[in-house]
């Protein structure tokens, strides 16, 4: 683990995230009024607490609001007046996240950057310096270990990472930003049996994630996946519901709609799914993605081919919720398990 | 994690407001519509591009520029009532004011063009994205080759742009032919799918590059009558549909494997997408 190791006793946490909200706007795990775990804005740094798993909570909110007003407008003599809504200001710290939703975040902002029209979304949730916490143990669903490595994972995402020992935490500072997060914790340096807990924590974690093959990017052709027939078989269970895209904390797909109340109202981005039908339904009723096998098929195949492609890294990171939530029982790292494994049946085709 | 900067578009989703100039009912459902940037800039668009189109309240939707790129900065669009938004489109009377975003998409390779014999085959609403590249190429016809433009609809209250027709059908540098589906008793001229068309025209294969619009059907047919005549795919240009919301790349809705339409395309060489069997 790359980052120069602190150690921060467990009873300091509560102060550290004080201190970071003096000066930033903190996220973290609390009891959410629902009563149950999840990531949402610190108020009360007491309340955030490590030991509380909230891994079944969309954790897209912090870079990607459910519904964001791009801007409002009212209707006048003149047609229109159209009122920019200002960009959230200030720097954010999201506290506590696993290492597999800080790569989430970081790489959908490979979405948001590219092409000739970047969106300011991306730029902020890049400027969101992260406080990753790692894992003692996976949940039932996990397999960050399958699709890369929690190790990797953080190093790439995190700016601090804090890995659970005996007594509270060490800390690995990744970046400049990390230098400054973890200046105002009070953490002192790591005695050397500390670092080596933090090792055996790490190494652990590897070990426990089921391992039955690891399910790295696609290599195979666009059309030879196409083809297969796992899609066919597992699309054939899918009630498109939905819950895998708005629990996954890589999905980003939106859409635009207005609200009118009177003489006014506004225009706003809100979540959208793949996985509806409508979601690629021309006007003309026409449906080129037409049946929940295609939809399938483009979930998975956005994160496994065309994000590996495109930009280089998986666009899934293997935190398991939409497995774990899924009502029917379909599992993505299953779903690519088995379209590797049909391909590497097929002669000429590489599933390296 | 080293972060290159990037300028960020100001009002990415933000439109600019447009007048609308005059209204011309096309048929019972399609509406011509003569619009001008409200801030006085040209839209500066090029022929195969779209722009998302705001009524206000209602919502926004992406539209294809009929016109041809020109200097006293007015465009046209033309569209069907279709939907919520296009629904509302056509209740708009002169000197409403809706919104614009664009213009979008990769745009036709005039390049690609010039030079060589051009046929186009337009299917219906096919035409309306066709007619910018159509009058481009007239406007400077002496640079292209022979000028052929199949044209089918299912009857014939749906042929559009009925003057323009007559104007291209008088000219003795460009070969039209419409076609309507069926029999029709206000009908006296071509009947068959615009495929059937191909038997009557000459294609010099080595020199002619094809502009496709139309529904998923007509795109298959009439590229499978293009590889018979021997026009290799790349040369065989579409502009596809698709269902698009943000026009940007990032909203997902018009994905078709890695490439967004809005940003890839509207307008593809068949070459690019045979291989991806959402493409039509």
């Amino acid at each position: 683990m790359k980052g120069t190791p602190l150690f921060l006793p467990g009873d300091r946490v509560g102060s550290w995230v004080g201190a970071l909200a003096g000066s930033s706007t903190v996220f973290g795990p609390q009891v959410g009024s629902s009563g149950r775990p999840e990531f949402a804005l610190v108020r009360d740094p007491s309340a955030v607490d490590l030991s509380l798993d909230a891994r079944r909570a969309s954790i897209r909110e912090l870079w990607m609001p459910q519904t964001e007003i791009l801007f409002r407008y009212r209707l006048d003599s003149q047609g229109a007046t159209l009122e920019a809504v200002p960009r959230p200001e200030g720097s954010r710290v999201a506290f506590g996240i696993r290492p597999c939703e800080a790569a989430a975040i970081r790489r959908v902002t490979h979405v948001f950057r590219q092409g000739k029209h970047p969106d300011p979304l991306g730029l902020e949730a890049e400027g969101m310096a992260i406080v990753g916490l790692y894992c003692a143990s996976p949940r039932r669903t996990c397999f960050c270990a399958q699709v890369g490595s929690p190790v990797d994972m953080a190093e790439e995402a995190c700016d601090v990472l804090m890995t659970p020992i005996s007594g509270g935490h060490v800390l690995h500072v990744m970046t400049d930003r990390g230098g400054s997060l973890a200046g105002v914790s009070g953490a002192a340096q790591a005695t050397s049996d500390q670092v080596s807990a933090a090792g055996a924590v790490h190494a652990g974690l590897i070990t426990a994630v089921p391992a039955d093959g690891a399910i790295g990017a696609l290599e195979a052709t666009a059309l030879e996946v196409w083809a297969s027939e796992v899609f066919a078989d597992q699309g054939a269970r899918c009630i498109g519901c939905g819950v895998c895209t708005f629990l996954c904390p890589a999905c980003h797909c939106f859409d635009i709609l207005d609200e009118r109340q009177g003489t006014g109202g506004a225009r706003y981005r809100c979540w959208d799914s793949c996985q509806f039908d409508h979601f690629t339904l021309h006007a003309s009723r026409h449906n080129p993605r037409h049946d929940q096998a295609a939809r399938l098929r483009q979930r998975v195949l956005h994160k496994f081919l065309y994000m590996p492609q495109e930009f280089g890294v998986t666009g899934c990171t293997g935190c398991g919720r939409c497995a774990e939530l899924c009502p029917v029982g379909i599992s993505i790292r299953q779903v690519v398990a088995d379209v590797r494994a049909a391909m590497a049946q097929e002669q000429g085709v590489t599933v390296a | 994690m080293a972060v290159a900067p990037v300028e960020v578009t100001p009002g990415l989703y933000t439109p600019e407001l447009a007048t609308v100039l005059k209204v011309t009912p096309q048929t019972e459902t399609e509406t011509h519509f003569l619009l001008r940037l409200n801030q006085g800039r040209s839209l500066g668009h090029q022929p195969g591009q779209f722009v998302e189109v705001s009524v206000f309240g209602t919502g926004e939707a992406p539209i294809s520029i009929t016109s041809e790129p020109r200097p006293d900065d007015t465009f046209e669009l033309c569209l069907r009532r279709a939907g919520k938004v296009t629904g509302a489109l056509h209740r708009l009377r002169e000197g409403d004011v809706i919104g614009i975003r664009g213009p979008f998409g990769r745009p036709f390779d005039l390049e690609q063009f010039r030079g060589n014999d051009v046929l186009f085959v337009a299917g219906g609403l096919g035409l309306i994205p066709l007619r910018s590249l159509i009058r481009t190429v007239l406007a400077d016809r002496s640079s292209y080759g022979g000028v052929t433009i199949l044209y089918g609809t299912k009857q014939p209250s749906e042929l559009l742009y009925r003057d323009e027709l007559a104007e291209w059908e008088a000219r003795d540098d460009v070969d039209l032919r419409v076609t309507i589906d069926r029999r029709h008793p206000d009908w006296d001229g071509h009947v068959g799918v615009v495929t059937t068309l191909f038997p009557e025209i000459e294609i010099a294969a080595e020199r002619t590059v094809a502009a496709i619009v139309g529904p998923p059907v007509m795109f298959r047919f009439t590229i499978l009558e293009c590889t018979k005549a021997g026009i290799p795919d790349h040369n065989i240009v579409l502009s596809l549909e698709r269902h698009m919301k943000c026009g940007v790349g990032k909203c997902g809705h018009c994905q078709i494997n890695g490439r967004y339409v809005c940003l890839d395309g509207p307008t593809f060489r068949f070459s690019e997408i045979k291989r991806l069997s959402e493409a039509m």
